[in-house]
């Protein structure tokens, strides 16, 4: 029986609750999604959302609506659909996207601790572990949804998951080598006086690229190609299912930019900002960060064609892996200078 | 190397500094241009001085000729009773925007107006009779801009 004093319960409830638990996930959903659309809107020279909400015709409030909307909207059950686990898959995959959350660090804290739910020595390899379980929501969802789309969308997810994960894992590999650690906030703290995207830049474009096949954004938005697939795995979902279907892929793309701003951008490190505690600076610093890797991987959507999935393939094993595996030989070779910089292991 | 699909890799056809890195920032140049639309109910597009939209009937004016209906190619006007005249009627389902009747009219009623936002929920609603076919054109948005070219790569803009 763990003992738990009355602040350490406060602090937990503030965790859970407010950041970086439930609201702080959701909140990102809601702006990333405004920001998308207008953003791309931009890009194409568009407009975007321009009627709902306040603030002078910026269409803010453009996400609430649509939740509302598909809220409103009936949820429809194929007949041929395997109900139980077509019905569970969406509520699965919000459910494990926002898992990852709980085990990213994103301050330190005043008396050496860090600001992370759940504190765990192994917390990059359950990290992993979370994000290998969404493709197979993928799989389950498209097989339960019975129907020739969603089919063939859960086994391009299935196939592009070959594509992606070993190249995560192998320059993941190299970060550990460097610090170390499967430890996030010990990952973090290693990276004080360099970050590890000017010593390891190789594996930095490896992760940027897979994590983005991870996400299926744009370029490799395999799984959901509305030309070719209606829309891929979730085609069958309506209402709010659907709702939870989106929002489970913004979540991972928090939980994405927070791993890629840890990995190689130095998390919470930034100049000190005057006036402000440390552990609040941290956290703006780590969010100024993911906001703009955010942006990147938002990019690709408003700019780059869909490759098809023997390509992503060929580029996954001809390309990352190999380049993932240079960026271990080459960390192998020279962790021994760059030892004294990351804090002596 | 192994070749999947026909020897054709997803890098070849292409570089990378053409195909991936230019488009990049490119892209986020454009993020910052002026958009080629424009908020639409807010702002409209001003059109050229002699548009043909929605033809106007000044009542004052008219002497009830009927040269307008008799030259009409589309049967789109008609005489009808009005206040115990005669005047024209407009059915603007049927308008070709020719501008005949116009041309024709002895006492200059009849008028283009650059007026394109005349929609109406029914087929009924279209018809106007010469009350509504002589009221004012709407006051347009609170901004109006004109097409001008201002790029030669990308065509027309809006300024
Ligand atoms: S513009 Fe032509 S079609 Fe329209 S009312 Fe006049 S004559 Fe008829
Ligand atoms: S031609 Fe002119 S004056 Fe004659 S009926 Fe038509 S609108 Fe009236």
């Amino acid at each position: 029986m763990i003992e738990l004093s009355f602040a350490e319960i406060v602090e937990l409830i503030l965790k859970v609750l407010i950041f970086p638990g439930v609201a702080f996930p959701l909140l990102f959903a809601v702006i990333v999604i405004w920001f998308e659309r207008k953003f791309l809107a931009r890009i194409m020279l568009r407009i975007g959302p321009l009627h709902v909400g306040p603030f002078n015709r910026t269409g803010l409030l453009q996400p609430i609506a649509d939740f509302i909307k598909l809220i409103q909207k009936e949820i429809i059950v194929p007949e041929n659909a395997y109900k139980f686990l077509y019905n569970l898959a969406p509520i699965l995959a919000a459910l494990v996207a926002s898992l990852s959350v709980a085990f990213i660090p994103y301050a330190p804290k005043p008396d050496g601790g860090y600001w992370v739910i759940f504190y765990t020595p192994l917390s990059l390899l359950v990290i992993l572990a979370i994000f290998t379980a969404r493709p197979f929501i993928m799989v389950g969802a498209g097989w339960a949804s019975n129907s020739k789309y969603c089919t063939i969308g859960a086994l391009r997810a299935a196939l592009q998951l070959l594509a992606y994960e070993v190249p995560i894992v192998l320059s993941l590999a190299s970060i550990v080598i460097m610090s170390r650690s499967f430890d996030l906030s010990r990952i973090i703290e290693s990276q004080s006086s360099i970050w590890f995207i000017v010593l390891q830049p190789i594996g930095f474009i490896v992760i940027l690229i897979s994590m983005m096949a991870e996400l299926s954004r744009r370029p490799f938005d395999i799984p959901v190609a509305e030309q070719e697939l209606v829309f891929g795995w979730p085609t069958e979902y309506t209402g709010t299912q659907f709702a939870l279907v989106m929002v489970s892929e913004y979540y991972d793309l928090c939980a994405v930019a927070s791993l890629i701003t840890l990995f190689f951008l130095g998390g919470w490190m930034g100049p000190a900002i005057p006036f402000i505690p440390p552990m609040l600076s941290g956290i703006i610093w780590f969010l100024l960060k993911m906001a703009i890797v955010t942006v990147v991987i938002i990019m690709g959507r408003g700019i780059y064609p869909r490759l098809r999935i023997d390509q992503l393939l060929d580029a996954g094993w001809t390309v990352l892996i190999p380049l993932a595996t240079i960026q271990i030989l080459i960390t192998l070779v020279t962790a021994q200078w760059w030892l004294p910089l990351v804090g002596g292991g | 190397m192994l070749q999947l699909n026909g020897g054709c890799h997803w890098w070849e056809g292409g570089s990378l500094v053409k195909d991936v890195i230019v488009p990049f920032f490119l892209g986020f140049y454009h993020a910052f241009k002026r958009t080629f639309t424009i908020k639409h109910p807010f702002v409209r597009l001003r059109w050229t001085d002699r548009y043909r939209g929605r033809v106007v009937l000044n009542i004052d004016r008219c002497v009830s000729c009927r040269s307008c209906v008799n030259i009409c190619p589309n049967k789109t006007l008609e005489m009808v009773v009005y206040k115990k005249r005669l005047l024209p009627q407009y059915d603007a389902g049927r308008c070709c925007f020719c501008n005949l009747c116009v041309e024709v009219c002895p006492t200059m009623a009849l008028s283009m107006s650059p007026e394109v936002e005349w929609d109406e929920y029914t087929r009924k609603g279209m018809i106007r009779p010469p009350d509504r076919f002589s009221e004012p054109i709407k006051p347009v948005a609170e901004k109006t801009v004109t097409v001008k070219i201002l790029d030669k790569r990308r065509g027309v803009a809006h300024r």
